[in-house]
């Protein structure tokens, strides 16, 4: 797998030892700004008008066809008296705490697992990541299916085992379960093969010293293992949380657009997608995803500086 | 340790050539190769081309192949999209690509307020053909001004589906004008509901849900939600009277507490947990396919309440369009009784051509139903569906209302106190 | 290979690995079984698990009703377009912010990260406009530009840049009089080679499975994506599941491929060009 002395290919140059003459500061940074650039230049051109539009439609009243109309702070003040809102956004929460918290874990510990596993790795990686390749329309089925009151999978394992049925798609908190198991089932995979790649990076010398000094498997994880992993982590902690944030799919397809029964199941980008898409309240729902943007922000934010507290 | 291993001299030069040609090169030619299109023109060889929209299943394909043998100057484009709503409203909002011709769902009177993107279709001699059609059908069509947009294309009269053995298990009766004549009114609905729960112990139930209690009252109803002058009736005595009714199926338990078109109602209705249900003509495949092992166990009657509609589109031509004549002769033999006709055999497109509903070809006994000739019921509840006026909210605040009779359903909610908040619900909509 | 512990410590990891496995196999696996089989069947309770043998008959249903090859084709290249350059672009900018120092580089980056919590709903029409005007509306260009470099991919190449491409090497590197291009191809690609081939699978597949934002932009049947010719087959009263399920099938199976190719290229071990130090 890994050798300890890797070899990189590096072009023989005759070393040419005569003084570099001091560059302009312009020229000295021009090829990092110019490799940012691209990015940049594709934001300001496709980018930023959508976002003023979508700025300007927030203070408007529009169908999505007609003329519009301006309402002011209307829409935001409407949206932020709205219960059903404020139910999107605690449902939201609670979701996020339900599955993207387990989610990680369990894909930290796949990740940890698979790669020291010698055969048929490759077979399990393909397998790990089918749940973000099957369609959307067949997740729908399926889980549909799998969650049914009478005949679905999950209910009939349960009764046989004598336990209780769970209403997946009725109850209050049984629909946020239905639609965090659906999350963990699609992500964790994903994020079990980020992890993986992150854990090629860290040389084997690295855990072969630690097997020298004794440490057991669980010393390896926590000591070694987490720490030169950190920045990985980081990544998917903050890509999990403005995921899990904007949480749209999975509800939508098990309980519809409303969030089913008492709006158990609503997110906040279900009931932005509900109010412009499905109701045509374009105005509104622009107000309502500025309103998302902030509170994501902030939050991603303290999860940022979580991270990084940790880290010194 | 880090070993760098020199190579030759000189292969660094070929590297540096050939990725500074790729990084170049590459993405010029795929950006390139990616503005390659093809543009649509409008005119071919002298024909008059036309762009048509639909949603999968809801124009015969066989029909539409057939207009260029009709119209040997025209050129149908014709286009099927799915999200079908976002579609149409970002084209005509960006004001591009705009089709000539376009389907409009049941929710046509959502682009009423908008109704200045379609052409009035009086003006290219609607009226011309108007007796051939289901009067109800073809008011549905004109916004609130009198402005046709939608020429009338398939509808959806509702009847009652029901089990005429679990219906034989309450002592009710199993023919279908027999149960006509003993289910007339809602409450005749409830009050064998509540004979059909106590002979089966709980097993079956009368109906799905208070919803479908409720939108099938809708259905029949010939005032809504609003006025032609867009005002707002939702807390008036006849949607209280809708609501109550919803409510006291609840109360008496007559209900299977499954919404409809979930997993758990194609359950129930596999297994006799749902005895009856009212519903639209379409309903006939959504049960065909979701329980398929009780073929032969249904029928059809006329529904409690009366005649009803549910469903149902129209054709539209788009100010867009710049040959409007043309366009509304496409339009008038698409939706020709003659090819209405065949869009029931092919895809069970109830026709809104009133010739149709007595044409025999319409008429054949269906295994699924005991062989029962279910049109007939169906075509007896088109002729008589009543006038009404969907405003362009309607759907959007009656919505409110099935969401809070839910809650009273699943979640115990007070009636009183999910009324009131279905009213605030309604009104915070309309603000928005 | 680092060895773990005991016999009976290695069955509890070998186990949960294994469900993990099934569980995430089950749906693709009903799918399957749903492609073979009719549309009653799909709805049968309690459900078919079992294949049929209804598949050729769905897929032959499939290819009259959609043009399935030239949409594929056209899947194909926008997909393999954005997936290269977005694995060009991406690593340059996140080996860039990850390694070097420059004025302005902290803010910079905490916008790029402030612009993927961005909504981007409410935009497809102001998008759709700035496209027209363009006159990109017909070609395969409003599907490529916008997605050709995210900030996302940036994110993610920064982050495994930090602990994946050693300094010594940039130093070494900058010794030997290597200009920034050549660092970025011959000490931080090869270091990248995981990163990159993850962020590619996942370009591909995204770019595969985009749906919304090609249907809007996609005027001409001929340049249909293949998500987007697979969704007219949906009904609004019914549906033929089992015909969408052949179709949905056929259109998974280059991704599987994809992920094959892009895995054993770059996550599974090469023993050429791995940086270790």
């Amino acid at each position: 797998m890994r050798s300890a002395t890797e070899t990189i290919v590096v072009p023989k140059r005759k070393v040419e030892r005569r003084a570099v003459p001091p560059r302009s500061k312009l020229r000295q940074y021009l090829p990092f700004y110019l490799s940012i650039a691209p990015y940049y230049v594709v934001f300001l051109a496709f980018g930023i008008i959508p976002i003023v539009f979508s700025i300007y439609l927030a203070f408007q009243r529009w169908d999505g066809i007609g003329r519009m109309q301006f309402v002011g702070l209307s829409n935001f003040v409407l949206a932020l008296t709205d219960p059903v809102f404020g139910k999107a956004v605690l449902n939201t929460f609670l979701i996020w705490i339900m599955s993207t918290i387990p989610m990680l874990f369990l894909a930290l510990i796949l990740a940890f697992f698979l790669d020291q596993r010698q055969r048929s790795k490759f077979a399990y990686q393909v397998c790990y990541f089918l749940p973000n390749i099957t369609s959307v329309v067949a997740i729908t089925l399926i889980f549909n299916s799998l969650f049914g009151p009478q005949y679905g999978l999950i209910n009939l394992t349960l009764t046989a085992l004598h336990l209780p049925a769970v209403q997946w798609l009725t109850g209050s908190w049984a629909m946020k379960w239905a639609i965090s198991i659906m999350v963990i089932w699609r992500w964790t995979g994903y994020n079990a093969l980020v992890y993986m790649a992150g854990l090629q990076s860290i040389p084997v010398e690295v855990y072969e010293a630690g097997r020298i000094d004794g440490a057991s498997t669980i010393d390896i994880f926590f000591r070694i293992t987490l720490p030169l992993l950190r920045p990985v982590i980081l990544f998917t902690v903050i890509s999990s949380t403005i995921g899990g944030l904007s949480l749209f799919t999975e509800p939508q397809v098990l309980l519809g657009n409303n969030g089913g029964v008492g709006n158990e199941g609503l997110t906040m980008s279900l009931y932005q997608y509900w109010q412009a898409f499905a109701s045509y309240h374009f105005g509104y729902g622009a107000a309502v995803s500025w309103i998302i943007f902030f509170i994501i922000l902030a939050f991603t934010l303290l999860n940022w500086k979580i991270i990084q507290r940790g880290q010194n | 340790m880090i070993h760098i291993v020199p190579t030759q001299p000189g292969a660094w030069h070929g590297h540096r050539r050939s990725f500074l040609g790729v990084c170049l090169l590459l993405p010029l030619l795929l950006l390139s190769l990616a503005s390659c299109g093809l543009q649509s023109s409008n005119n071919t060889g002298g024909k008059i081309s036309l762009t048509l929209w639909y949603w999968n299943n809801s124009i015969d394909d066989n029909v539409i192949k057939a207009v260029s043998q009709h119209f040997p100057n025209i050129v149908l484009n014709a286009q099927k999209i799915s999200d079908y709503d976002t579609k149409v409203r970002t084209s005509m909002a960006g004001h591009h690509d705009v089709p000539d011709i376009m389907g409009i769902n049941a929710n046509i009177s959502t682009y009423f307020p908008d109704e200045d993107q379609f052409v009035d279709l009086r003006q290219l001699g609607a009226d011309q053909v108007k007796s051939q059609y289901l009067g109800w059908k073809w008011n549905l069509g004109i916004a609130p001004d009198g402005k046709q947009i939608g020429f009338p294309m398939d509808t959806g009269p509702t009847a009652l589906f029901y089990r005429p053995d679990i219906f034989a298990q309450a002592g009710l009766p199993t023919d279908p004008q027999a149960v006509a004549a003993r289910i007339k009114t809602w409450d005749d609905y409830l009050q064998a509901g509540v004979q059909l729960k106590a002979a089966t112990h709980g097993k079956s139930y009368m109906i799905d849900s208070t919803n479908t209690i409720f939108t099938q009252m809708m259905a029949q109803s010939p005032t809504l939600f609003f006025d032609r002058a867009n005002h707002y009736l939702g807390d008036q005595a006849h949607i209280r009277q809708m609501w109550n009714e919803a409510v006291k199926a609840n109360t008496l338990g007559v209900t299977a507490k499954v919404q409809s078109s979930t997993q758990a109602w194609n359950e129930a209705v596999s297994n006799g947990l749902i005895a009856s249900f009212a519903g639209a003509v379409w309903m006939k495949q959504s049960l065909e396919q979701s329980a398929p092992n009780t073929a032969g166990k249904w029928r059809v009657a006329p529904a409690p309440g009366g005649a009803g509609n549910n469903g149902g589109s129209f054709l539209a031509v788009t100010t867009a369009c710049q040959y409007p004549k043309e366009a509304f002769a496409v339009i008038q033999w698409l939706q020709s009784p003659a090819n209405q006709l065949l869009g029931y055999k092919d895809l069970q497109l109830f026709p809104s051509a009133i010739s149709d509903l007595n044409n025999p070809g319409m008429h054949q006994p269906e295994a699924f139903f005991g062989r029962e000739d279910t049109t007939t019921i169906f075509a007896q509840s088109a002729r008589q569906v009543p006038l009404s006026y969907y405003g362009p909210e309607n759907d959007i605040v009656g919505g409110a209302f099935t969401d809070q009779l839910n809650l009273v359903e699943f979640q115990k909610k007070n009636p009183d106190q999910a009324w009131n908040t279905a009213q605030q619900e309604a009104q915070r909509e309309l603000l928005r | 290979m680092v060895e773990y512990g005991p016999r009976y410590k290695r069955w509890i990891v070998d186990l949960i690995l294994l469900i993990g496995l099934l569980a995430s196999i089950f749906p693709f696996y009903w799918m399957i079984v749903m492609a073979t089989n009719t549309t009653s069947d799909i709805y049968r309770l309690p459900p078919k698990l079992i294949f049929g043998s209804y598949l050729l008959t769905n897929v032959a249903h499939v290819l009259q009703n959609i043009s399935f090859w030239s949409n594929f084709l056209n899947t194909a290249f926008v997909a393999c377009t954005v997936t290269v350059l977005q694995l060009f672009f991406c690593s340059l900018a996140g080996f860039t912010f990850a390694k070097f120092d420059f004025p302005l580089k902290n803010p910079l980056f905490v916008l790029l990260l402030g612009t993927m919590m961005l909504p981007s709903a409410g935009s497809l029409v102001a998008l759709f406009v700035i496209m027209a005007d363009l006159g990109w509306i017909g070609t395969f260009l409003p599907l490529i530009v916008p997605s050709m470099v995210t900030a996302f991919g940036i994110f993610w190449m920064r982050q495994y840049a930090l602990g994946a491409i050693p300094n010594e090497l940039i130093e070494a590197g900058r010794v030997d009089g290597m200009g920034h291009l050549r660092l970025y191809w011959h000490v931080a690609v090869p270091a990248l080679r995981p990163a990159l081939g993850y962020l590619g699978i996942l370009s591909f597949i995204t770019a595969w499975n985009d749906y919304l934002w090609p249907l809007i932009v996609l005027i001409n049947p001929k340049l249909y994506t293949l998500q987007v010719a697979l969704a007219q087959l949906n009904g609004v009263y019914s549906t033929d599941y089992s015909m969408v399920m052949a179709g949905t099938l056929m259109a998974t199976i280059p991704l599987i491929i994809i992920f094959f190719l892009g895995a054993r290229q770059f996550i599974a071990n090469l023993s050429a060009g791995a940086v270790k130090a």
